[in-house]
């Protein structure tokens, strides 16, 4: 195993004290003690997910990275591996049949159907593990980890974000006097605060001249001035972001009632259970109450039903450049209408907006 | 993009990647420029006035008084000798002319006056030999004198690469400063005071929209007016944005003869704006013609543009200006811009600071938030520094110098108007510093003068009386200036959001793109002077800085500027 201080390869009985036989740097993790990773894996984990240091991310884009980095590789075909595992263990137990009949006596049967019965409780797993669509990374022992890092490598990881229950705090009442008496004509909507405080830490609000709010009323402090200053805008155009889950998904409905934005466009650029297959391995369990939602298909609800899909499984600096594309596309659309001289009153079009995870080397996300 | 079906072979003008940028055959119009000194020792005088007048230059070094100006006029006169201009110094009233101007008044042999005009539309750069002072209208000529050590200001370099200009009195020169718009400095027995003739007027809240609107329109009519030549054929830019409309909207309805426009294309592949601005040229019936810029092109005329500018300007618009200038030296004396409708009316750099201070995190210093804010959304290197510069040379820079240069801008106070201070700002930064400079240091080798009649002294006066929210209304930038021409425009310019010219410079200078092998060439140039990290260079060309918007191509620009300022004004690595 690597050492990140000094990078020296070492074996296990030379680092059997934890420390680095060549610097005495200790180190996080011990994947020969039952630890799922290196340091080296961990660290190239957060360097993905913060783009080289360059990025705010949250624990759970860690947490999601470190799962899709751990995930194997989908098998092409699990059964067959199945029938591979139990072909080879019986060759395995065959052969060794023939030492061990004469030295085990009676005790053989015995030993010979707790073998078989091992091997196809592995076979049985091969073939689960491959094709299971739920995550199998506890986010418990993601938080035991991080905390163990934190420990040895100090407490501060650079652009990690509070975690999700202390979202940063905004300032409550701003000092200029006429700062709500303008509006912007965009908002990034999201159904959490925590994607507010990563979309505002990674200034996405300046790039893309957007307010930035959640849909349960953070951040706090100016919520209600911000949404008053939003409902003036002629022209709002309101991009929604969220996970796909039941809670996510009946959102979007709401948008339209008197207190939110009935004038406004809006577009609800996912997540949604169309993008489910992608992310596949990655997915939760769902834990809310089911209800039915309009505008979904009956496959679609039957898969809200049951799973869960947060957006944090989209990598920081994706999911910035999706959100940035989709909505520089549509201004491009709009401006196209006014250079081509129509389309001047038609703010753009309001359907077929979804996150498009396929542009730009996509494919590894599940 | 839409095609407006203009036939492409009367229409497109493509200068080649090769020659001078100044043409051998290029009208030389009289631009007069200025330079001289007070408080120096015989044999130094003698040596300036040898210097100078070798640049075909006549110094003044005693009593009388020097001026270059630019439709310059008070009280309906033209302001046209020194006499006149001595009048007006005389009675405390340099602060009432209109136009672009530097003045030097040597009082007496022991006394000397400088004064820029407000906007910033004429430049004057000065520096201190020993008790004495000298200045010239552009830096070369400062430079020629000979007496002046060329070292790097560190903090101006900073400043350079935050900004992409220099937003003050520094230049990158240790010692040489810019007289700053407005601003007279005065010299006398060896000691330099310096004072503001004129300063951006506080809000009027009396002033109604209506009344705002009228005024605009007359001090718009009477900006363009003033600056037309009396005979020779009107030329303008028209980018096809509100601005450049605008004016040229108006300099139709003025012009007796046809008003000839340029517009800028990088070829067919990237977007532009030029249905915009083909609406405006049959609308307004101008003489269109599309200026196409290729890649080679822009780099073949880097190094004589950066040399006619002085002051370094990473913006990737210098070469295409500079050969819009030399394009229109054939046909007029004068090339009428849009510059200066986004800082004085609320353009779009006010939405991205309004909603930083909405989601201001909370701090004890909320002002120093702001600014570097502010500085973020330049969005050059500023935010690279401390990966680009190595240990040493942070270590040289004033500590929070940058932020503090714009501390005074966002004093955050109940009672002051974030959208009016921002302006001020934008005005004062990169109108002045930026944009002014610009088409002033272009323009004078290529023998034709700029005119920026939005910049004009009336028009910012009047903009800054106004209540900032005529200006930005709700979320629609300049809407008090798209009233006051609003029955000039077609409705598909004044309501269209805005876009921007955008140089393709992220695709020129991509690995594989047609100047990547040539910018890598000169970034290698510049990683060897002494202030540089090499690895943020490798790490830049190879498209490898980080980030999920690291404007690698932008980036590549402002460097590569600085690096043929460099070879030009300091020597080599």
């Amino acid at each position: 195993m690597k050492c990140l201080k000094c990078g020296t390869n070492s074996l296990y009985r030379a680092r059997s004290n934890g420390k680095c036989p060549q610097c005495g740097k200790r180190f996080v993790f011990e994947p020969k003690r039952g630890d799922p990773y290196t340091d080296g894996f961990f660290q190239a984990a957060l360097t993905q997910i913060s783009a080289k240091q360059s990025l705010y991310f949250h624990p759970r884009h860690l947490y999601f990275e470190l799962a899709r980095r751990k995930k194997a590789k989908p098998l092409q075909n699990p059964k067959a591996a199945a029938i591979g595992t139990v072909v080879a263990g019986l060759i395995f137990g065959v052969i060794m049949s023939f030492p061990l009949a004469s030295f085990l006596g009676n005790a053989f049967f015995l030993v010979a159907l707790v073998y078989l019965f091992i091997l196809f409780r592995a076979a049985k797993k091969v073939i689960s593990a491959a094709e299971s669509p739920e995550i199998q990374f506890k986010w418990l022992d993601f938080s035991k980890h991080l905390n163990r890092w934190k420990a040895v490598e100090g407490e501060t990881i650079p652009y990690l974000l509070q975690t999700s229950d202390k979202p940063s705090k905004l300032i409550a009442a701003p000092p200029f006097k006429d700062l709500l008496d303008y509006s912007v004509e965009r908002l990034i909507l999201c159904d959490k605060p925590e994607i507010v405080d990563f979309l505002v830490a990674n200034q996405f609000h300046l790039e893309q001249k957007c307010a930035i709010l959640s849909f349960n009323g953070y951040p706090r402090e100016n919520f209600e001035e911000i949404r008053a200053m939003l409902q003036r805008s002629e022209h709002l155009m309101v991009y929604f972001i969220h996970n796909a889950s039941l809670n996510g998904c009946s959102m979007v409905s709401e948008l339209k009632r008197p207190e939110w934005f009935p004038h406004a466009k809006i577009f609800d650029l996912g997540l949604n259970p169309v993008h489910a297959e992608k992310f596949k391995g990655l997915w939760e369990k769902s834990n809310s109450p089911f209800r039915t939602l309009a505008g979904y298909s009956e496959e679609e609800l039957a898969w809200l039903k049951e799973w869960k899909l947060d957006l944090m499984v989209i990598p920081p600096s994706r999911l910035l450049r999706h959100l940035r594309n989709q909505i520089n596309a549509h201004q491009e659309k709009i401006v196209d209408a006014y250079a081509a001289g129509d389309g001047v009153s038609d703010f753009g079009v309001e359907s077929g907006f979804v996150l498009d995870f396929d542009d730009g080397g996509g494919g590894d996300f599940g | 993009m839409v095609s407006l079906g203009l036939s492409k072979k009367q229409t497109h003008v493509r200068p080649l990647a090769k020659g001078e940028l100044v043409l051998p055959g290029q009208r030389q119009r009289n631009f007069p420029v200025i330079a001289g000194g007070v408080g120096l020792s015989v044999s130094q005088t003698h040596t300036l006035e040898q210097s100078w007048r070798a640049q075909g230059v006549i110094p003044q070094f005693m009593q009388g008084l020097r001026f270059e100006s630019y439709a310059c006029e008070v009280g309906g006169q033209d302001l046209r000798t020194a006499q006149a201009w001595k009048q007006q110094i005389q009675q405390g009233q340099i602060s009432a002319v209109k136009g672009g101007f530097v003045v030097a008044d040597h009082e007496s042999d022991r006394q000397l006056s400088l004064y820029r005009d407000p906007m910033g539309e004429r430049t004057l750069f000065y520096t201190r030999i020993g008790a004495g002072l000298i200045y010239a209208s552009n830096l070369d000529l400062l430079l020629a004198s000979g007496m002046v050590q060329r070292s790097l200001n560190l903090d101006a370099l900073a400043r350079y690469l935050s900004y992409a200009y220099l937003p003050g009195r520094e230049t990158l020169l240790n010692d040489v400063f810019e007289l700053l718009p407005g601003e007279a400095l005065h010299w006398s027995q060896g000691e330099v005071k310096t004072e503001h003739f004129w300063t951006l007027p506080e809000i009027d809240r009396e002033c109604s929209e209506e009344t705002a609107i009228r005024l605009l329109r007359e001090e718009l009519e009477s900006a363009i007016l003033r600056r037309m030549p009396a005979q020779e054929t009107v030329c303008a830019s028209l980018s096809g944005g509100i601005d450049s409309s605008l004016v040229v909207a108006l300099l139709s309805k003025f012009s007796l003869s046809k008003v000839r426009t340029w517009s800028v294309s990088f070829g067919e592949k990237y977007r532009n704006e030029l249905p915009f601005s083909q609406a405006l040229a049959e609308a307004a019936q101008t003489e269109h013609q599309i200026l196409e810029i290729m890649p080679q092109t822009v780099m073949h005329f880097l190094d004589a543009t950066l040399a006619c500018l002085g002051n370094p300007i990473g913006d990737p618009l210098t070469v295409p200006n500079a050969l819009l200038f030399r394009t229109a030296n054939a046909y007029g004396p004068v090339l009428f811009n849009g510059e200066g409708g986004d800082p004085l009316f609320g353009g779009p750099k006010n939405i991205p600071m309004l909603l930083s201070a909405l989601y201001l995190q909370e701090t004890k210093t909320p002002e120093f938030e702001l600014a570097r804010t502010y500085l973020h959304s330049y969005r050059k290197l500023y935010a690279d520094l401390p990966q680009l510069f190595e240990p040493e040379t942070l270590k040289a820079l004033t500590p929070g110098g940058l932020e503090k240069d714009l501390i005074p801008w966002f004093s955050a106070q109940s009672e002051q108007s974030l959208v009016h201070q921002l302006m001020s700002a934008n005005t004062r930064l990169k109108g002045s510093h930026h944009i002014l400079y610009k088409v002033n240091a272009i323009s004078q080798k290529l023998g034709v003068y700029p005119a920026s009649p939005l910049f004009d002294k009336n028009i910012a006066e009047l903009a800054f009386s106004m209540p900032p929210q005529f200006k930005l209304r709700g979320g629609v930038e300049k809407y008090i200036l798209k009233q006051a021409v609003s029955d000039l425009l077609p409705a598909q310019i004044l309501n269209r959001p805005k876009s921007g010219m955008q140089v393709p410079v992220e695709q020129w200078f991509k690995p594989g793109g047609p100047l990547n092998r040539e910018a890598k060439h000169r970034l290698r140039n510049l990683a060897k002077y002494p202030w540089f990290k090499r690895d943020y260079f490798q790490r830049l060309a190879a498209w490898d800085l980080g980030g999920y918007l690291p404007r690698h191509g932008l980036k590549v620009w402002i460097l590569l500027s600085l690096e043929a300022w460099l070879r030009y004004y300091i020597g080599g690595p």
